[in-house]
């Protein structure tokens, strides 16, 4: 039981992590209409740029701005240089060139840190375990992950649902078309949308780097879980894709334990049958 | 010789492409055992990319699911066990086409990028079926016996034998295609890409043209899939996973989406700068990503393009 | 191939909404053998709308629609194409890449060729080159190439290719100058002479030249029905389409 108690709350940790990268992966297909296979490789950035701050500061807590800071100008940089002229391109076209930079931030990362697998150690001041129910005791840095997730995601619908810049994002996401007529920048959203997106996958990594080895394909399996997020949780839906990204990374986690030949291929079952029956996603609004 | 739409070669154009494949032919007699390897590999990348064209060039359809019909043809190989090559090549079509039926039936219900975000979940799913169950004898992939011919084929002989063998199966497969865009089917499938809606207005039952268009591109990449589980006796699930369907889309780039030979000129290219990278530096995935950046930002209608200028 | 000449269609009650508007109310209308009928009506309507639930394109939420006899509400586009349903769009819409004759041939292969024959090589087809011939288009020439008003016309022969009965002829002097006008309008006389005519059409003089009946809508309601005279007579039409120039 404690087992099980001690899985459920790491497939909410884990989908909670799968938010953080699904979030951005909506928005930017929502306003922007762009296909960004590198999401993935986003998050592997943030996880070794996590393991070079604290290497070097000594301190793993400076590695979490540092990864929202750097992916927030990377992303801005992403979108100026390239994805702004992807944006109008055929699928065909933005499938193969975010797959080019996934070759590039692969080969990148290669020559600046190398192919090795690294671990990041658990800060020091949650190294130890809390107890939970019934003599279980669970990780407190996974713990913080928790509540870390759920901070960035409250601050995320209250940017989307109660700023206005997040009501231009929303009319952005529902109009691509008319954003220019709705009297907005949308130059400004595109580029604020991508650098939010890119903070958050890289802070998703950063935040994953003490929780796994940091090796050169931790990106991978999330980029697919990724994409099913945005399908299941609705395009261009935040609020979407936080009850999707729960529900995928319960069924991921819990299925890999308890029946592990068929969690892939139930979890992209699912994927197929939303596309199929529901394409608007189970958890979007109207 | 451009029949509405699609770019397909004439008599000139194919006699080069006879002339590339009486060279490969005599490769035997004067090319390296590696060589010989490497010209195989490709000639199944060949197969691979140019049994996309119909699906991509021909009816515009962008799908992330075809490396897993690719794959099922490999493991249909490992399957079945030690059969002779008559019996191994229509099964691994048929296996694969069998798949692409109820696949293309649901994923035709969706269209643009819903079109594919669904083959890319029905081909991750054909993955996960090999890499995570013990259908497909372990995540890391297995060696297989190869199909027999009719003769023994000595150590020596068979990188010659089975560059032959794909080499074969590559003129039969463009032969076929070839004649296939001159009929009224292949008509319909670029009238389709040029404009699917008006084509339906017209008449034309636009979902039967695509399942079957979709099928027989299933069918076909099996076909390259056997003959891959066959050059390497090796099959692995990677076989299936979505990267090897986006390299078999950017093969079709680099030719050209408008040309039937298209496939052919994009696969070689990207072999060949693959090869040439590999003899300068290490830094494969730098030149494979270059390569393709420069391939989507400047080659508007591929290498088949260039070559009629 | 279906049994020639004009043929049928006949629409009863038929309704469609989209959300809260009601774009199409209660329309019923007939169009006879070798006689136009005429839609005409402001700028929404209901018109485009009517046309597209004619054709198939879109379901209508109540109503019947009956093609030669047929009862086809639940029909989709392409198989009333195949029933003798021809249709042209209001919005210019060929084949780019193509010429002019495979446009028509690939209309004409829809109805007249199935299943495996599909197989055999592509051949000119009679049909695509007497209707490319009837509208007076050069075969040759390159879909994209061709002027408005050409386009216009190959919108048609798309349409005659396919040997229908009855033609859904959706704006097709929208955007012409004033001399390529009056072939077309000749053009539609003579395409009245085999077929049943549906023309939506803005331009009142040609309505008035050559259609038999007359339908005005207006907000998605059939408001007065019947031969051109008492059309023009009606105060009703006057007051809500016509104005009183004409």
């Amino acid at each position: 039981m404690t087992g099980f108690i001690a899985q459920l709350l790491n497939g909410l940790q884990y989908g909670l992590l799968l938010f953080l990268i699904g979030s951005g992966l909506t928005l930017i297909f929502g306003v922007m209409g762009v296909i960004n296979l590198a999401h993935g490789s986003l998050f592997m950035i943030g996880a070794y740029l996590a393991y070079v701050v604290a290497g070097a500061t000594g301190s793993f807590w400076i590695a979490l701005p540092a990864a929202i800071l750097g992916g927030a100008a990377f992303g801005a940089m992403l979108e100026r240089v390239l994805f702004r002229h992807f944006r109008h391109r055929e699928h065909l076209d933005q499938v193969l060139l975010t797959f080019a930079l996934i070759l590039l931030f692969e080969e990148g990362r290669s020559a600046l840190i190398g192919n090795q697998f690294h671990s990041v150690p658990v800060p020091a001041a949650l190294d130890f375990s809390v107890p939970v129910v019934g003599g279980f005791a669970y990780s407190a840095y996974r713990l913080a992950v928790l509540v870390i997730c759920l901070l960035v995601a409250a601050a995320m619908v209250l940017v989307v649902e109660r700023t206005r810049f997040g009501a231009a994002i929303r009319a952005a996401a529902e109009q691509p078309d008319m954003v220019d007529l709705l009297g907005l920048d949308a130059r400004l959203i595109h580029t604020a949308v991508f650098a939010a997106g890119t903070a958050l996958a890289m802070l998703a990594g950063a935040l994953a780097a003490p929780l796994q080895s940091v090796q050169p394909g931790m990106g991978d399996g999330f980029l697919i879980l990724s994409f099913i997020v945005v399908v299941i949780g609705g395009l261009g839906s935040v609020a979407g894709a936080f009850w999707a990204a729960l529900l995928v990374g319960l069924i991921d986690t819990l299925g890999k334990v308890y029946l592990p030949q068929v969690a892939g291929i139930a979890v992209c079952g699912l994927m197929a049958a939303v596309l199929l029956w529901r394409p608007a996603g189970l958890f979007a609004k109207g | 010789m451009t029949a509405q739409g699609m770019t397909i070669l004439g008599g000139r154009g194919n006699a080069c492409l006879a002339l590339a494949a009486v060279a490969i032919a005599s490769m035997p007699l004067w090319a390296s055992a590696y060589h010989m390897q490497l010209a195989s590999t490709a000639l199944i990348a060949a197969m691979f990319a140019l049994s996309l064209q119909i699906l991509a060039g021909a009816a515009g359809l962008i799908s992330l699911a075809h490396a897993g019909f690719f794959g099922l043809g490999a493991y249909t190989v490992y399957l079945l066990g030690s059969v002779p090559l008559a019996m191994s090549l229509p099964a691994a079509m048929l296996l694969a086409g069998a798949a692409a039926l109820p696949i293309g039936s649901l994923a035709l219900r969706t269209r643009g990028f819903y079109f594919l975000m669904t083959t890319l979940a029905f081909g991750q799913m054909l993955f996960f079926l090999f890499h995570d169950t013990p259908l497909g004898g372990g995540a890391d992939g297995v060696f297989i016996t190869r199909p027999s011919v009719y003769w023994p084929v000595s150590r020596a002989a068979r990188p010659a034998v089975l560059l032959l063998l794909n080499l074969t199966a590559l003129t039969a497969m463009y032969i076929a295609l070839w004649c296939l865009m001159r009929t009224m089917f292949g008509h319909a499938l670029r009238g389709i890409r040029a404009n699917e809606d008006r084509m339906r207005a017209m008449g034309h039952d636009v979902q039967r043209l695509k399942l079957a268009a979709f099928v027989l591109a299933g069918t076909l990449a099996g076909a390259a899939g056997h003959m891959a589980a066959m050059t390497d006796a090796f099959v692995s699930p990677e076989l299936l996973g979505w990267h090897r369907s986006a390299e078999a889309l950017l093969m079709v780039l680099l030719g050209g989406l408008g040309a039937l030979h298209g496939p052919i000129l994009g696969a070689a290219a990207l072999i060949l700068v693959r090869e040439a990278g590999s003899l300068v530096t290490e830094r494969q995935r730098l030149i494979e990503g270059a390569v393709i950046l420069a391939a989507v930002l400047l080659l508007r209608r591929g290498l088949a393009g260039k070559w009629r200028q | 191939m279906m049994a020639g000449g004009p043929g049928t269609l006949t629409a009863r009650g038929i309704s469609r909404r989209f959300g809260g508007l009601l774009a199409v109310a209660d329309v019923s209308l007939t169009v006879d053998p070798g006689r136009v009928h005429a839609v005409i009506g402001p700028n929404g309507a209901g018109k485009s709308t009517l046309v597209n639930l004619l054709a198939g394109d879109l379901a209508p939420d109540t109503g019947t629609i009956m093609l030669n006899g047929t009862d086809v509400t639940a029909w989709a586009n392409w198989r009333r194409a195949r029933a003798g349903l021809g249709r042209t769009f209001q919005r210019i819409n060929i084949l780019p890449g193509m010429t002019v004759l495979e446009n028509a041939r690939l209309a004409a292969q829809a109805i007249e060729v199935r299943g495996l024959a599909l197989l055999r090589r592509a051949r000119p087809m009679a049909a695509a080159l007497e209707a490319v011939r009837r509208v007076g288009l050069d075969p040759a020439a390159p879909a994209a190439s061709l002027s408005h008003g050409e386009a216009r016309l190959l919108e048609i022969a798309i349409a005659l290719a396919g040997r229908p009965r009855v033609l859904l002829l959706d704006e097709p002097l929208a955007g012409l100058g004033p001399g390529e006008t009056a072939p077309l309008v000749d053009l539609l006389r003579d395409l009245a002479r085999d077929h049943a005519i549906l023309l939506v059409e803005h331009d009142m003089d040609v309505v008035f030249a050559v259609a038999d009946t007359i339908t005005v809508m207006v907000d998605g309601r059939v408001l007065e029905q019947g031969a051109p005279a008492d059309v023009r007579a009606s105060a009703a039409v006057r007051d809500a389409y016509l104005g009183h120039a004409v």
